[in-house]
């Protein structure tokens, strides 16, 4: 239920439920959205270097395997975002935590991505 | 008692801290990320590649401000009621930011094919 006497605090989807949390929890919350973040920064980087680098390989294996890094990358604010609200509003709440839905994801991801290179290297 | 909203931090404000130089972190990272992106991309894909630049670059800056905005309490000083409040508007800023230069290096990759 969202609460309509509180002062407003974009997003009222988050701040409009429950009360403030401890401070340590919220504060752990936001490194998290940040480090999702950086992982974005690392995938969408380590996508453009394997193009950059011209490494001796198979090149559609190479191109697909950037592709999926360059994706994944721009699918982690997602992640970031979500995570941030679902997680914001379960401790508000009290409630157990959300998962993180793009682990698995990022983790097939990243498997693909490792096949790849290592097919393309072979070959 | 604390009042409610207020930063009730028993460690002496670790926690702001280390949140603080998250964001530094982050920031950091970005500014490096940008200038690689422009970097190796422009010999590869010409044109396209002042999208991901142009995006980039304003995801930087917008990291970079909220950086500043979080800033570290003074050791002496306890920290401010609602210092360990998120900021929900800033948050989105960088994710939308974030998300924009994402898509516009993949746009740059896949339209710079041989």
């Amino acid at each position: 239920m969202v609460r309509r006497d509180v002062p407003a605090r974009w997003p009222r989807r988050v701040f409009g439920r429950g009360s403030d949390p401890d401070p340590r929890f919220s504060l752990a919350n936001e490194r998290t959205f940040l480090a999702w973040i950086r992982t974005s920064l690392a995938l969408v980087a380590a996508g453009v270097a394997l193009e950059a680098v011209n490494l001796p390989m198979v090149p559609g294996m190479r191109r697909a395997a950037a592709i999926v890094l360059i994706l994944l990358g721009a699918a982690a604010p997602a992640q970031a975002w979500f995570g941030w609200t679902r997680t914001e509003i379960a401790l508000r709440l009290g409630r157990s935590l959300p998962p993180p839905l793009l682990v698995v994801p990022v983790g097939a991801g990243l498997t693909l991505v490792a096949v790849l290179l290592l097919l393309g290297l072979v070959r | 008692m604390n009042a409610p909203g207020s930063a009730r931090l028993d460690d002496g404000g670790l926690q702001v801290e280390r949140t603080v130089l998250a964001w530094r972190r982050t920031a950091a990272a970005f500014v490096v990320a940008a200038a690689a992106a422009g970097r190796f991309l422009l010999p590869h894909h010409g044109g396209w590649v002042f999208l991901a630049a142009t995006l980039s670059g304003a995801t930087a800056l917008v990291v970079v401000a909220a950086a500043l905005r979080r800033r570290l309490p003074s050791s002496d000083a306890p920290a401010p009621p609602g210092s360990a409040r998120p900021s929900g508007p800033w948050l989105a800023a960088v994710t939308l930011a974030t998300a924009a230069g994402g898509l516009g290096v993949a746009v740059a990759v896949l339209h710079g094919a041989p």
